[in-house]
């Protein structure tokens, strides 16, 4: 099992644009039902409540075109496809596939993770760094194929790396 | 299927077998019995009646009926060689923006009193073509390649079909390459299905025969020689609402899950 870890460290990360940028950065939110609406329309709020521990829960499947922005956590049941993207505040957890972008604790918020029942992330933010998938020799499909999928796992900063492991810990193995 | 119903046929990304698709799957509805007409939708790169072998026979088309410069009869061509089965041709000379979604929806209402089956070809993309392609229509089929793009942008397009009212669209994975996927080259229908998350209409494996007839103008799935023919059969059959089972012939996705629980696979 090949540990992915991050080879990449910005200051600036995109997703931690100022609000003003929220509709710039990520395509067009426009697509989402409604509750992604709401969720995108309270980006107003976001740079004030970094520390927020509300939690948004969305519903469904979020699809290649689709972002959820969040001050608080985000918990999304369903999948995120590639093309899709969630920003939150603080945690972001997937009950399903993260194919997509995830990026928890935009606003640098201390001790954020990302969860994801199968985590095969194209792009992983936590604070300020970015994470990505590894490349992948030839173009295989892998991240698109159920075969790559592994158990739930868990990315969280760890000496300014992402560090991802699988979650719970397995007995015995420890980080 | 309950009554009248316009189906949009829909990809997002462009070749990926929508209109030889539609054109295929109009043929096997008015076989079995559905009065059914096909809506080129395709304003400015109309290309269904070419690959139904109609050209030659267009005199009116879909903006001049909603336009007013014919009656909707006027414009409809008959198919001779299936009985029930007709084309309300695109127009070539105008763009999109030549009907609106207002439009299409009167227009879909009004063919649904003729009508059992009224299938629209969508264009690709996600603009005026596309809203107006789905404004009329009950249901939507989505239709994708097993590549990693075209996948991307039928994710792309439920999402939006979501926003249009139309949530549970059904999947047809066409042209699977059989060989590339008993490699691990290519994502097998269950990969596909499993990122969509959406109901499979069927899939239809890649078929030089289906090629070489479209070209001819002429549907493939009369054939009794090709897989892909029958996969489409039987595509029909479940539009028109029968429980048909998937094919049991080995499925795409069997060598490759083979190989896995063997440890053979490149993992």
């Amino acid at each position: 099992m090949n540990l992915r870890v991050v080879r990449s460290r910005r200051r600036q990360p995109a997703g931690a644009r100022p609000p003003g940028d929220a509709g710039e950065a990520g395509g067009t939110p426009s697509a989402g039902a409604s509750r992604t609406g709401q969720a995108a329309g309270q980006a107003g709020t976001f740079e004030a409540a970094w520390a927020d521990e509300r939690t948004l829960l969305v519903r469904k499947t979020l699809r290649c075109g689709q972002e959820v922005r969040y001050p608080g956590n985000v918990v999304v049941l369903g999948d995120v496809n590639a093309g899709a993207r969630v920003v939150a505040g603080g945690d972001v957890i997937v009950v399903g596939a993260l194919r997509g972008l995830a990026h928890a604790g935009a606003m640098d918020t201390p001790g954020a993770v990302v969860y994801a029942h199968r985590l095969q992330a194209t792009q992983l933010r936590i604070g300020p760094t970015v994470a990505r998938s590894p490349d992948r020799p030839g173009g295989a499909p892998d991240a698109d194929r159920r075969s790559a999928a592994q158990g739930p796992e868990i990315a969280r900063l760890r000496d300014g790396m992402v560090v991802i492991e699988p979650f719970p810990a397995p007995p015995g193995g420890g980080g | 299927m309950d009554g009248p119903t316009a189906i949009v046929i829909t990809s997002g990304k462009g070749g990926v077998g929508k209109t030889t698709l539609t054109a295929n799957l109009g043929t096997g509805l008015a076989l079995l019995g559905k009065r059914t007409v096909l809506v080129d939708a395709d304003i400015g790169l109309r290309n269904l009646d070419v690959v139904l072998g109609l050209e030659n026979r267009i005199v009116f088309d879909i903006v001049d009926v909603v336009d007013g410069f014919c009656r909707l009869k006027q414009a409809l061509i008959k198919d001779k060689r299936f009985e029930g089965l007709h084309l309300l041709p695109a127009a070539q000379t105008k763009d999109k923006s030549a009907v609106s979604p207002e439009q299409m929806e009167r227009l879909c209402k009004e063919l649904k009193q003729e009508f059992d089956v009224v299938l629209i070809d969508s264009p690709a993309g996600i603009e005026q073509g596309f809203r107006n392609a789905v404004a009329g229509a009950d249901a939507a089929v989505i239709v994708t390649t097993p590549d990693v793009a075209a996948v991307r942008d039928a994710d792309r397009i439920i999402g939006l079909l979501e926003a249009e009212g139309l949530g549970e669209p059904r999947l047809v994975v066409n042209r699977v390459r059989t060989d590339l996927v008993r490699r691990g080259e290519m994502m097998d229908v269950d990969d596909v299905v499993d990122i969509l998350a959406v109901d499979l209409l069927g899939f239809v494996p890649e078929d030089e025969r289906v090629v070489i007839a479209t070209n001819r103008g002429e549907p493939a799935i009369m054939r009794q020689d090709s897989p892909a023919a029958q996969a489409m059969r039987d595509i029909s059959r479940r539009l028109a609402g029968e429980a048909v089972p998937l094919a049991e012939t080995a499925p795409p996705g069997f060598w490759s899950r083979l190989r896995r629980v063997l440890g053979l696979g490149a993992g």
